[in-house]
């Protein structure tokens, strides 16, 4: 262990800051909206931006761009001014879930044909893994895939799927056979969103925002040569996802971002006649959460040290970092939230209430816009990716051997 | 930066590992602490020959050149053993205070014979108003016939009952809290005017409160520059804030897998305890708050690297806010899941929450630092 300062790390932050600099200058130059940074333009211009610039999948396989020679801390600093500069973030669902099953699982057909698409941006994917009957408990799939010639014909509903509304492909985990243990009998398939026999229905989630789905398959033929790996081995494969997904779910980058918001409303909102920076309990809470933080960045960069060394304690790390990361993620809204006192209260909605209702947008600075329902958004934080309930099963289990 | 251990330090952790198995069995632990002495000279000869006394301190003073990671790596197997010997009041706190305080000739005389195990150093430095805050001092010494007369009164100095010599911080000019005017003095227990009042700590470790009555004091007995000792203050309660940290870890690894071993043997409505899902999400609770705790630990560790004052002290007190609440979470937590037998004196379990609420407590609480942190400017 050491903390040496490592003097190509400034040289490196420096490197990233003016190549942010000059892509927003492009960004602009070809007409995109800064502030919407979740638009299919902004998103294809920003992923092909960093995949020229070798930024994109650094812990990829080197083969498809990744940087086996990068240390945690180089990744992690890549990843923390990627959102200190405001870049929108890529598909997520695809180059940190699907990809790594794609390239350690696949087929060399099936890495040459979905990899470089997900690199370019062509491809946007979501997540078909849970059902009306299948939450936290996966091993209840009842989507069926039945297998007929060079096909599979998949009957079934998906549940609280993210950005399925957007996506072009789906990979799912679908039943192919019971009897036996539940996990088993289940196979990991990828399949086109265009296909006829899949609908779309919105979800409207508490926020009145729309970003989850229901996802209705019937008779959707899917080709074969889009299972991944062995037939009802899918459980293995999504294990091997989840286990990735929860390096991005601490999102400890992301609530720096939120935090450094948070002082600014603190410091310009106004309470009882002075900043509520200067009051000392709200001072304390947001040292408390900054602290809290501090904590979890350091265990994010334990853990990418530990996926460098394959150190067996990473397994233990990863639903610790899940359940830290959505908590924070959580309180750093609610306190944003508080900071704009019982104003805040009238904050909740804008895609609602601007498209619907644009006499009830209330007054108010640029700052307030969506926070209360950023943070009713957030209570899905400790939901989603596995509930904290069942990461503290798995921390039992697993990283206790209870 | 790296994070995982070099194979020096593998070594380190090994060798004190092999000594807190060998010679720190509990029981023989309870007994030294019941003695009339309160700790093990023979232990304390040990540290020296292995070279822990001064695992952090510079090569030209004796010591092996190495870092607070080092010190960090041995008081993480002091925690896991509840090790009572006065390690971070002699060879963290004063030596650091020393090392950065001193001239070099005083570094060499103090320094070289607490490595060598010669000499046991106290840093008195804490007073009843202080309340955690580095820059209060009311004890004053006043120059008088070319030496210094020294009057006031410290608390809980840490190893104080074990010393040979203390180093006392006092004011010579300024007002109380003020930054400027603290001066380190040298101060012989026997010397006229100074009363030693002896006691034992919650913990088990031994405390005093230091009184002195127109001490006279040579010249000499001034460390370093009059006026001057603040900066070398604060690294010293730095260093020793980070070594506590890091003997909170090593307790609250080692209480947390005591707890998770008896969850599996006791059994209680026909099935053992680590069945029962409500005492599972506790024992996982206390997982997180304790590997929380480890990344607040290396944080810490890095921040003592940092050239600017004010980012390290930041640091620091953010460990001790984290570690502090965290530490008392996980040892009230195994008490709690090990039911009746964990409010018992004879098991081991108990002593662990002692030392980790001590730890909570000692240089500065947990909500004198939090306020600390958010007072300095990031």
């Amino acid at each position: 262990m050491n903390f040496d300062r490592d003097p190509e790390e400034e040289v490196f932050r420096e490197e990233i800051r003016t190549f942010i600099a000059e892509m927003w200058q492009k960004a602009s130059d070809a007409g995109l909206d800064r502030d919407a940074p979740l638009a299919r333009r902004s998103v294809e211009f920003w992923t092909r931006a960093l995949h020229n610039k070798g930024y994109l999948v650094p812990t990829w396989p080197a083969e498809w761009g990744g940087k086996k020679d990068w240390s945690a801390k180089k990744i992690y600093v890549l990843s923390e001014e990627l959102v200190k500069g405001g870049v929108p973030d890529g598909d997520r669902i695809a180059l940190d879930l699907v990809a790594p099953v794609i390239y350690t699982f696949g087929t060399p057909e099936q890495k040459q044909r979905l990899l470089p698409r997900i690199l370019n941006a062509d491809d946007f994917w979501c997540q078909g893994f849970s059902e009306p009957q299948a939450g936290s408990d996966l091993s209840l799939i009842r989507t069926r895939a039945v297998r007929d010639g060079e096909f599979y014909i998949v009957n079934g509903q998906k549940l609280w799927t993210t950005n399925a509304h957007n996506a072009d492909m789906m990979f799912a985990l679908l039943r192919v056979s019971s009897g036996g243990k539940l996990q088993q009998g289940l196979s990991f398939l990828l399949m086109n969103m265009r296909a006829p026999g899949i609908t779309v229905r919105p979800v409207i989630s508490i926020d009145g925002g729309h970003s989850v789905n229901e996802v209705f398959l019937q008779d959707v033929r899917v080709p074969a040569k889009n299972l991944i790996g062995e037939e009802g081995k899918g459980w293995q494969y999504a294990r091997y996802l989840l286990s990735n997904e929860r390096v991005a779910v601490a999102a400890a980058p992301q609530t720096r971002k939120d935090l450094g918001k948070l002082k600014m409303v603190a410091k310009t909102e106004r309470s009882n006649g002075r900043p509520l920076m200067d009051d000392p309990l709200f001072r304390a809470k947001v040292s408390q959460l900054e602290i809290d933080l501090l904590a979890l960045e350091y265990s994010v960069m334990r853990m990418v040290d530990m996926m460098a060394t394959n150190d067996p304690a990473m397994e233990r790390l990863g639903p610790i970092l899940k359940i830290r990361g959505s908590e924070l993620r959580q309180r750093v809204s609610e306190l944003q939230m508080q900071a704009l006192g019982e104003r805040g209260l009238a904050f909740y909605s804008p895609p609602f209430v601007e498209d619907l209702m644009p006499h009830l947008v209330p007054p108010g600075p640029d700052y307030a816009k969506g926070v209360t329902g950023t943070f009713m958004f957030r209570r899905s934080t400790s939901i989603a990716a596995g509930s904290n309930e069942i990461q503290r099963n798995v921390l039992a289990s697993s990283g206790l051997g209870l | 930066m790296k994070l995982s251990y070099s194979p020096e330090q593998l070594a380190l952790q090994e060798a004190v590992r092999r000594f807190c198995d060998k010679s720190y069995n509990f029981l023989a632990r309870n007994k030294r602490l019941a003695s009339q002495e309160g700790f093990s000279r023979e232990h304390w000869k040990l540290f020296a020959e292995l070279g822990w006394l001064g695992a952090a301190l510079p090569e030209d003073v004796g010591g092996s050149g190495g870092s607070a990671i080092d010190t960090a790596i041995i008081m993480d197997g002091f925690g896991r053993a509840l090790v009572v010997e006065p390690f971070v009041a002699s060879a963290v706190f004063a030596g650091q205070v020393v090392n950065a305080g001193a001239s070099d000739e005083q570094r060499h005389d103090l320094l070289g014979a607490m490595v060598r195990g010669e000499s046991i150093l106290s840093f008195a430095h804490g007073e009843v108003e202080s309340g955690g805050n580095t820059e209060y001092v009311e004890t004053r010494a006043t120059p008088a016939d070319g030496g210094y007369v020294l009057n006031g009164h410290k608390t809980v100095v840490l190893g104080g009952p074990f010393a040979d010599t203390f180093v006392v911080s006092a004011r010579t000019s300024g007002e109380v809290a003020s930054r400027e005017g603290i001066s380190l003095f040298l101060v012989k227990p026997d010397t006229p005017g100074v009363e030693c009042k002896s006691y034992r700590l919650v913990d088990g470790s031994r405390a005093a409160d230091l009184s002195f009555t127109d001490v006279r004091l040579p010249a000499q007995a001034l460390l370093g520059r009059e006026g001057a000792a603040i900066d070398a203050i604060e690294l010293a309660v730095d260093h020793a804030i980070v070594a506590i940290c890091a003997e909170a870890c090593g307790a609250m690894d080692a209480a947390l897998w005591m707890t998770r071993d008896y969850l599996k043997t006791r059994s209680q409505y026909g099935a053992t305890l680590n069945t029962y899902q409500a005492l599972q999400h506790r024992m996982a609770d206390m997982l997180v708050e304790s590997e929380m705790s480890r990344s607040m630990l290396y944080q810490a560790l890095s921040a003592l690297e940092q050239e600017d004052p004010a980012l390290r002290r930041k640091g620091v007190a953010a460990s001790k806010v984290l570690i502090g609440q965290r530490g008392q979470f996980v040892g009230a937590n195994a008490i709690q899941l090990h039911g009746g037998m964990g409010v018992t004196e004879e098991y081991m379990i108990g002593h662990y929450f002692k030392r980790l609420v001590s730890i909570s407590t000692q240089f500065g609480n947990v909500e004198f630092h939090l306020d600390r942190f958010g007072s300095l400017a990031a």
